[in-house]
C-alpha cells in the first residue's frame, strides 16, 4: 500500500470513531435540534409578525439562525405560523390580544 | 439622597409627562456622546455586530426627557423584553405577598404538590426569587444549544408543562446553597403562582388587575406554554413608555400615585446581592451584575472578593436584562430611568460606559449621589 493511501484510512478511521463517540453522547441532542430550531422560527416568528407587528422581512431576518429554516408559512386567517427546519415541523398560533402566540408541542 | 424616598410625581397613568432635556440638566455635547454611543453611526446591520439599539428611553425625575426609535420601531410598537419579563416575576410575587396569597417563606411545595427528590420539599419561593432553586438545569442559549434546559423548555416537548418540566429537574445543590441564573427558576414561580391562587381565571388576569392597569400599561401581551402558565422567564412584550412605568414603580418603593402595590421593604429586599452568592466563578467576567431577587444589581461585597461590577455607575444602579441587549437601568439615587431595547448578538455593548456617559451629561446641579 502507498504511504498516502496508508495515511488516508487512517485519517478515516480516526474520523469514524470520532463520529461514533459524538453521535454515542449527543445523538439524542443533537436529533432533538431541528425540533427545537423549527419550535425557535415558528414561536418567534408568530410574536414578531402578530404581537409586534413587524413586517415579514423583519420578522425573517430577527429569527435566523444558523439551523436551516427550510419552510416558513404564515397563515394570516388562522393567525398561525408553520416552520420546518431540517425535516421537522412546528406550529405556532397566535390566541389572543393579551396572550400572544403559543407554540404547540411536538 | 432618599434612595427609596417616595417622589410625588405628575404619574404616567396617561402619558409621561416630557420635557426638554436641556431643561433638566442635560448639557448637549456630553449627551451626544451618550447618544453616538448607543446609535453609532455607519452601522452595518446586515452584519450583525456593534451595538445596535432600536428603542431608547431616559427618564429623569419622573419626566420623560429623551426618546429615540430606529426605523420601524416607535412609542406605539412593542419589543421582545426577553428576560426582562423576569422583573415581572419579582412584581407578581411581591403583589402576591402583599395580599397574603404566597409569602417568600412559603415552601413552593405546597403550591406545586412533591417530587421524587426529598430535597424538593425544601424549597421556597425566596430561594426561586434568589436563583438559588438548587436545579441541575442548563441555562445555555444558541451559541451552545445542546443539552440546553432552556430551549428544551421554550421551544421543545417540554412547552406543554413548563413548570412542571423544571420542578422535576435533578437538583445538583440543596436550595438556597447556590446561586444560579435560571430561566427555570422564574417559570416554577410562574406555575408557583398559578397554584396559590387557585383559579386560572383569577391567575390569567392578575397582571392586568394587580399590575398593569393599576400602571395605565395597555400594551402588555404575556405569552403562555401550552398549559397556560405564563411564561415569565422569557415572553413579555410591551412598548418602552409603559415598561418604564414598571421602573417608576419601582424607583418609588413599590407605591403608584399613593397606592401601595408592593409591599414595604420589598423593592429594598430584591436590590441586595443573593444571599446564596458565594464569589465569582472561576474565569466568568467581572463586568457583569451581580443578582437580588430576579433583577440584576451593581452591588460590592468585599468580603466574597466582589468589587462594584459597574465600577463607574452608582453602588444603588439595579436592572432587568434580557437576551440580545434588552435593558431597563433604575438608578435610584439620581432618580434616572433608561429604557434600552435593541438586537445586539455580540458583546460589544459596554453598560458601564453606557451609564456612566448617561450620567456624565447631567450638569452636577441636576446629579445626586454619583457626583459626591
Amino acid at each position: 500500500m502507498k504511504a498516502w493511501v496508508r495515511r488516508l484510512v487512517i485519517v478515516s478511521f480516526v474520523i469514524v470513531c470520532l463520529v461514533v463517540v459524538a453521535l454515542l453522547s449527543y445523538g439524542g441532542d443533537l436529533l432533538r435540534m431541528p425540533k427545537i430550531g423549527a419550535g425557535f422560527y415558528a414561536k418567534e416568528f408568530c410574536s414578531c409578525y402578530f404581537v409586534n407587528q413587524q413586517s415579514e422581512e423583519f420578522c425573517r431576518d430577527l429569527v435566523k439562525q444558523y439551523i436551516p429554516l427550510t419552510e416558513l408559512t404564515i397563515d394570516l386567517k388562522t393567525k398561525s405560523v408553520m416552520a420546518t427546519s431540517l425535516g421537522a415541523q412546528r406550529k405556532a398560533q397566535w390566541v389572543s390580544e393579551r396572550f400572544g402566540c403559543v407554540l404547540n408541542r411536538l | 439622597m432618599m434612595p427609596f424616598g417616595v417622589q410625588s410625581y405628575q404619574w404616567p397613568s396617561k402619558n409621561w409627562p416630557t420635557a426638554h432635556p436641556q431643561n433638566m440638566g442635560v448639557e448637549s455635547r456630553e449627551f451626544e456622546q451618550f447618544l453616538n454611543y448607543a446609535f453609532p453611526e455607519n452601522l452595518d446591520w446586515s452584519s450583525r455586530e456593534g451595538v445596535r439599539t432600536q428603542s431608547l428611553l431616559v427618564i429623569k425625575d419622573g419626566v420623560l426627557i429623551y426618546e429615540k426609535y430606529r426605523t420601524g420601531f416607535g412609542p406605539e410598537k412593542r419589543h421582545h423584553t426577553w428576560s426582562v419579563s423576569k422583573l415581572l416575576a419579582n412584581a407578581f410575587m411581591g403583589i402576591a405577598e402583599k395580599q397574603n396569597i404566597l409569602s417568600r417563606q412559603s415552601r413552593v411545595v405546597d403550591f406545586v404538590g412533591p417530587r421524587k427528590n426529598p430535597d424538593f420539599q425544601k424549597m421556597t419561593i425566596r430561594d426561586l426569587l434568589y436563583w438559588s432553586s438548587g436545579f441541575g438545569w442548563n441555562e445555555s442559549y444558541e451559541g451552545n444549544p445542546l443539552r440546553s434546559s432552556v430551549l428544551e423548555m421554550l421551544y421543545g416537548q417540554q412547552v406543554k408543562d413548563v413548570g412542571d418540566y423544571v420542578a422535576g429537574t435533578p437538583l445538583s445543590h440543596l436550595p438556597g446553597e447556590k446561586e444560579s441564573y435560571s430561566s427555570g427558576d422564574t417559570n416554577l414561580l410562574s406555575l408557583t403562582l398559578r397554584k396559590a391562587l387557585k383559579s386560572d381565571e383569577r391567575y390569567w388576569s392578575f397582571p392586568w388587575k394587580e399590575l398593569f392597569d393599576p400602571l395605565g400599561i395597555s400594551s402588555a401581551v404575556i405569552e403562555r406554554d401550552e398549559s397556560g402558565t405564563f411564561l415569565l422567564s422569557s415572553y413579555a412584550h410591551m412598548t418602552p413608555r409603559d415598561l418604564a412605568k414598571i421602573g417608576l414603580l419601582y424607583l418609588n418603593d413599590g407605591v403608584w400615585n399613593k397606592k401601595k402595590i408592593l409591599p414595604a421593604g420589598w423593592v429594598y429586599d430584591s436590590t441586595q446581592l443573593s444571599p446564596a452568592f458565594r464569589g465569582r466563578a472561576k474565569g466568568s467576567h467581572s463586568d457583569k451584575p451581580v443578582r437580588g431577587m430576579h433583577l440584576w444589581t451593581n452591588k460590592e461585597n468585599l468580603r466574597m472578593n466582589l468589587r462594584r461590577p459597574f465600577p463607574d455607575v452608582p453602588a444603588d444602579m439595579f436592572a432587568a436584562l434580557g437576551h440580545w441587549g434588552q435593558s431597563m437601568v433604575m438608578v435610584p439615587s439620581e432618580r434616572i430611568i433608561v429604557v434600552r431595547m435593541a438586537d445586539d448578538r455580540d458583546d460589544s455593548f459596554d453598560m458601564n460606559r453606557f451609564i456612566k456617559l448617561l450620567l456624565q451629561s447631567f450638569s452636577s446641579a441636576h446629579l445626586g449621589a454619583s457626583r459626591k
